[in-house]
């Protein structure tokens, strides 16, 4: 009867079910966006450079891989509440509150794993690619280019961790209807409420984010292999 | 083209040194073969001649960013891109801006030359073993380096494929490509090799076996008469009859005796020489003897005293047809 009720509100595109299934989407996708490139940065930095406190910042970013959403929801609340250093911009309950949130949820998982697929690099290929003559850009976009599944599934983790947390939606974007309401945050409220329809509805949905990613990067990945 | 000169380097992992070699020249278009277990240092020292490496102390010339230009190594376990056989090759072709007409050309000769040309839309991650060296090689001669540097060219390959990669080694020999090999495989290097180096524990250890390279010039029914390059005044050794084409006699120094009179035994190769040095090494002596060609044999302490061994001394080397295996 739920699971009914569930499968009417996807196949007769209930504008709610859009509305929060297209704001959870495009705040995950923002997010991992933006902390991407400074994880990608970071990745191949440690991956490729010898220098002191190295393994200060890999040990830093592994332990934040861990760090509860909540915990981040509540770190980011106090810089931009009304009474935060950086309440001016008036960012609490508003979609950028949760992008930030997550771009910071998912930044150490990303780097740390490009971290990890870039130094797994078999040793062969950058004295490879340096006996072939291929030195600096080229020699950095070869290395991508052949770590690119390590590459995509860092990045698909990091958007895994952002679609599917809760804390920092509810606690940043305080779950506003028609505004703020992820597909997270509305299971947890419909479900609370014992109304299950919407939440079961949802939940369908984010699988099918989850296993629609996952199965367009597996197909871009091998297409090219 | 030029020599390789290697002057006291010394190569070191964090503290460990794992290479030091006091002195090698390698000569320009020679193929030389470094030979020794596994630790021995001898990838370590392929990757200090490619320029991948440089050394923690002394000198090569030309030099490690010299050495990095004109050298192109094929590791033992070859990186190949993901991609197609010919993106392999393409990939320094296209960094050396060589144009699109003469890259092709060059795909062909060298897919060609090392038995690849119908695969060349193959994906590389489809490839058996053998063919992904033989790829590895051709990537790297379509460069054509003055040094080629070949890192187990023949470890984990089916004959075929070995067979193709030393007929590629022997063809850019001729070109005048210098060749460095490291090898187990001990058939490949004496056929190969116009001189050996052995390794362990990351030095250079005295070979414990003649290395002659020249050719069968006769064959009766129970000699082949195997005749020395370059040592045409030389009588032929004898080796037992066999078949096959071979370019290289190996004798063990342990299987060369030495005698003071030209006595008569069963060992059918005599030579008279002169002793040129005498080395102690451990409880036994190396005796380097010039009979036309050099000749060393490992003789005991007392063997020296009994026959009054000395350099300039003349004696005769002696040692049996069963002795020399050819290659």
């Amino acid at each position: 009867m739920v699971l009914n009720k569930a499968l009417t509100l996807i196949f007769t595109a209930d504008r709610e079910v859009i509305f929060i299934s297209m704001t959870s989407l495009s705040m995950a996708l923002t997010s991992t966006i933006l902390s991407t490139i400074p994880a990608l940065i970071l990745g191949t930095v440690l991956s490729i450079k010898n220098f002191h406190g190295k393994s200060i910042i890999i040990i830093f970013l592994n332990s934040l891989m861990a760090m509860p959403t909540v915990v981040i929801g509540l770190l980011i609340y106090s810089l931009i509440s009304r009474s935060g250093p950086l309440g001016n911009f008036g960012l609490l309950f508003t979609p950028w509150a949760i992008i930030i949130g997550q771009s910071i949820l998912s930044f150490p998982i990303i780097a740390s794993l490009i971290y990890s697929a870039l130094s797994k690099t078999a040793v062969e290929l950058p004295e490879t690619l340096e006996t072939l003559g291929a030195g600096g850009t080229r020699k950095l976009y070869m290395i991508f280019r052949e770590s690119k599944t390590a590459v995509l599934s860092a990045i698909l983790s990091g958007f895994g961790r952002v679609i599917g947390e809760v804390g920092v939606s509810m606690m940043l974007g305080g779950n506003i209807r028609w505004f703020t309401r992820t597909i997270t945050t509305t299971i947890a409220l419909e479900t609370s409420k014992g109304e299950f329809e919407l939440a079961l509805a949802l939940g369908i949905i984010l699988i099918f984010i989850s296993f629609t990613v996952n199965a367009l990067l597996h197909w871009g990945v091998n297409r090219n292999v | 083209m030029f020599d390789i000169i290697i002057k006291k380097i010394g190569f070191s992992y964090g503290k460990d040194e794992v290479l030091s070699i006091n002195n090698l020249s390698i000569n320009k278009g020679s193929t030389t073969v470094f030979l020794g277990s596994n630790g021995s240092g001898k990838t370590t020292i392929l990757k200090l001649i490619s320029g991948i490496y440089s050394p923690s102390k002394g000198s090569i010339s030309p030099g490690t960013e010299t050495l990095k230009n004109k050298s192109v190594l094929v590791h033992q376990n070859p990186y190949l891109f993901s991609g197609s056989v010919k993106y392999n090759i393409e990939f320094g072709l296209k960094i050396r801006n060589i144009s699109k007409n003469i890259r092709k050309s060059i795909i062909q000769k060298v897919l060609l030359e090392a038995r690849l040309l119908n695969l060349i839309t193959r994906k590389t991650s489809s490839l058996s073993g053998g063919e992904k060296h033989r790829l590895a090689i051709a990537r790297a001669l379509s460069l054509n380096p003055d040094i080629l540097v070949l890192d187990e060219p023949f470890a984990n390959i089916d004959p075929e494929s070995r067979d193709t990669i030393e007929k590629l080694i022997l063809k850019r020999e001729k070109n005048g490509i210098t060749t460095i090999i490291s090898t187990h495989n001990l058939t490949s290097a004496y056929r190969l090799a116009s001189s050996i180096i052995y390794m362990d524990k990351g030095k250079i250890i005295e070979p414990e076996t003649n290395f002659i390279k020249g050719s069968v010039i006769k064959r009766d029914d129970y000699f082949c008469f195997f005749q020395a390059d370059n040592y045409k005044k030389v009588s032929p050794i004898l080796i037992p009859a066999t078949d096959g084409d071979y370019s290289t006699a190996v004798i063990p120094y342990k299987d060369i005796f030495l005698s003071g009179t030209n006595i008569k035994t069963s060992a059918q190769n005599q030579y008279i020489g002169i002793i040129r040095s005498l080395v102690k090494k451990g409880n036994q002596f190396f005796v380097t003897i010039d009979c036309g060609i050099s000749l060393k044999a490992i003789v005991t302490d007392l063997s020296v005293r009994e026959f009054k061994i000395k350099e300039g001394k003349s004696i005769f080397v002696n040692f049996k047809a069963s002795a020399v295996k050819l290659y």
